[in-house]
């Protein structure tokens, strides 16, 4: 009969927690996400809690500049629950989702992020982090997501690069010394036409973050870039496919890796109504006749291997001979393969043994 | 256009002339630059089991004997793998040479499915030799989970719909790429 009775109450405590907290926490998360940085302001629509789930969820975030209107950040909701797989092996950690998120990057985010140091931005996060994610996450999923990128401020949203559709998990988020590596996975679709897909590796053992990632783009509409390359080049595509395939690693503060692009089926000169001026016209000319020149015979491709590095001291730099004659030899006597080559890792080593005190 | 042709010839020879740094990772050729490795695909799904130790291999038509390219892609693997850590476990996925049967097909016909039991056994053989102490399991990608799999979320079920969800295609697919009959996939898990 006590034991019904305990049940009963511990059962009417947690409802009442369940019904009343989230009312009174939701005013205090919203009054913190609108003070707690210089330069941004987060507000959420609700804040839920499922007790039974041990979960806690974020709905209706939004992100913007402050003094801004537009928000570069959206999201339906950010789910944070315990994660029972690591209970089961002696952890506390969280699982975060983090559904529809649509992210902007703006100039004018790009210009307000310069309004505080890095690392005061960088404190603030920690301390976001540590007030709304008290327990550290094993996993972060992100979910049907998209990722723009705006050049010019007021850019609509048609003339923007897009990655959408993105979902991606990071694995180990909270690394020990003994197992220090996070992988990610994911992928989505580039412009809404071709696939993406990345895989990488980050061993957070290393100060700096030491990291590996392969990308992979196929079947890409080339025409799909026209709006953007018309306004950096100017060029623009009548047709042609794109593939791709990139790695790319940082290892003690330098990044080094290649990207190896297959164009396929291009034809340039499109409406000369549609060229911008003499200019547009020299470039289409130009690479209208690299085209003709470096086309494979066998699959009628262009490609070429670009071979990049960067450093603090030497800062971008790219291999252009190897560029020009790797397209070179892919257009009269040895074609490129396409495919990652696998040259880069991480070179990992056997963590040393924590010895305990 | 001759005259176009030879000024952009003349145009990238001075380029080439310019620039010869960053170093070549390797001495490299156009039609054998890949070093033997997984495909993005297979990464994926190690990645998703948190390893990132992986080897794909392929096997000729019909045949499920191990060439030595794949025992060495496989050699390596696991070479690296005990590099970081002691080798717990290995996650073999074998296909026939068709693709993975779709949720309409279910299973390839008995004589696909003898046949990824052939090739699994050969990987398992040349694996219990170069890695004793590994826990080997596995799976036949000629057939597809069954319900009960399915709600458990065994390891089978979970590796292959990880691998739909890489792109991976399947019988129904129209476009076969990245096609993955006559492969193997071998994950390897450290402790």
């Amino acid at each position: 009969m006590k034991s019904k009775i305990i049940i009963t109450s511990l059962l009417i405590v947690l409802i009442a927690i369940r019904a009343v907290l989230p009312a009174i926490l939701l005013p205090k998360i919203n009054s913190y996400l609108k003070d707690f940085s210089e330069v941004y302001a987060f507000h959420i629509d609700d804040f839920d809690l499922s007790i039974f789930r041990g979960a806690y969820r974020f709905e209706g975030l939004t992100g913007k500049l402050r003094g801004k209107e537009a928000h570069f950040i959206t999201a339906n909701y950010i789910d944070v629950s315990l994660s029972w797989r690591e209970l089961f092996r002696g952890r506390i950690l969280t699982d975060v989702i983090a559904d529809q998120v649509k992210f902007t990057l703006t100039p004018d985010l790009m210009d307000g992020s310069k309004a505080q140091s890095a690392k005061a931005t960088l404190d603030e996060g920690k301390q976001a982090k540590e007030k709304l994610f008290p327990f550290s996450a094993s996993r972060i999923d992100i979910r049907n997501s998209d990722f723009r990128f705006a050049d010019l401020a007021g850019l609509p949203p048609e003339l923007q690069l897009e990655v959408t559709g993105l979902e991606g998990r990071l694995n180990n988020v909270t690394s020990s010394a003994e197992d220090p590596i996070s992988l990610f996975v994911g992928k989505g679709s580039f412009m809404n036409s071709g696939a993406i897909k990345v895989v990488g590796e980050l061993n957070q053992a290393a100060k700096p973050l030491d990291w590996n990632f392969d990308i992979e783009l196929k079947s890409f509409e080339a025409t799909k870039l026209n709006a953007f390359l018309k306004r950096k080049v100017p060029l623009t595509f009548e047709t042609g496919t794109l593939d791709a395939y990139i790695e790319v690693k940082s290892q003690k503060a330098k990044i080094e890796g290649y990207a190896k692009p297959f164009l396929k089926n291009a034809h340039f000169l499109g409406d000369e109504q549609d060229f911008k001026g003499i200019k547009h016209f020299g470039v289409e000319i130009t690479i209208a006749a690299l085209n003709a020149l470096l086309k494979s015979s066998a699959d009628k491709s262009v490609a070429t291997r670009v071979v990049f590095s960067y450093d603090a001291k030497d800062s971008f730099q790219w291999n252009a001979s190897h560029a020009i004659s790797t397209a070179l030899a892919h257009g009269f006597k040895d074609k490129l393969e396409p495919g990652l080559e696998n040259i880069y890792d991480l070179k990992l080593t056997k963590p040393k043994e924590v010895k305990s005190e | 256009m001759n005259k176009l042709m030879y000024s952009t010839i003349g145009s990238l020879l001075i380029l080439t002339a310019c620039s010869t740094k960053p170093a070549i990772p390797e001495a490299v050729t156009n039609s054998k630059p890949n070093k033997p490795g997984a495909s993005i695909e297979a990464k994926q799904v190690a990645a998703q089991e948190q390893s990132m130790y992986v080897a794909e291999i392929i096997f000729k038509k019909a045949s499920s004997i191990l060439t030595a390219a794949g025992k060495t892609q496989i050699k390596n693997t696991l070479q690296q793998a005990s590099i970081a850590g002691e080798i717990k476990s290995v996650q073999v996925l074998t296909w026939a040479d068709s693709e993975y049967p779709s949720v309409h097909t279910k299973k390839l016909s008995s004589e696909e499915r003898e046949l990824v039991t052939k090739r699994n056994d050969a990987i398992s053989e040349y694996l219990k030799d170069n890695a004793k102490e590994a826990d080997i399991k596995l799976h036949s990608m000629a057939e597809r989970p069954g319900m009960l799999k399915n709600i458990l979320n065994t390891t089978d079920s979970r590796l292959k719909k990880s691998l739909e969800v890489a792109g991976v295609p399947n019988t129904d697919t129209s476009i076969k790429n990245p096609s993955k009959a006559s492969h193997s996939i071998i994950i390897v898990e450290i402790k």
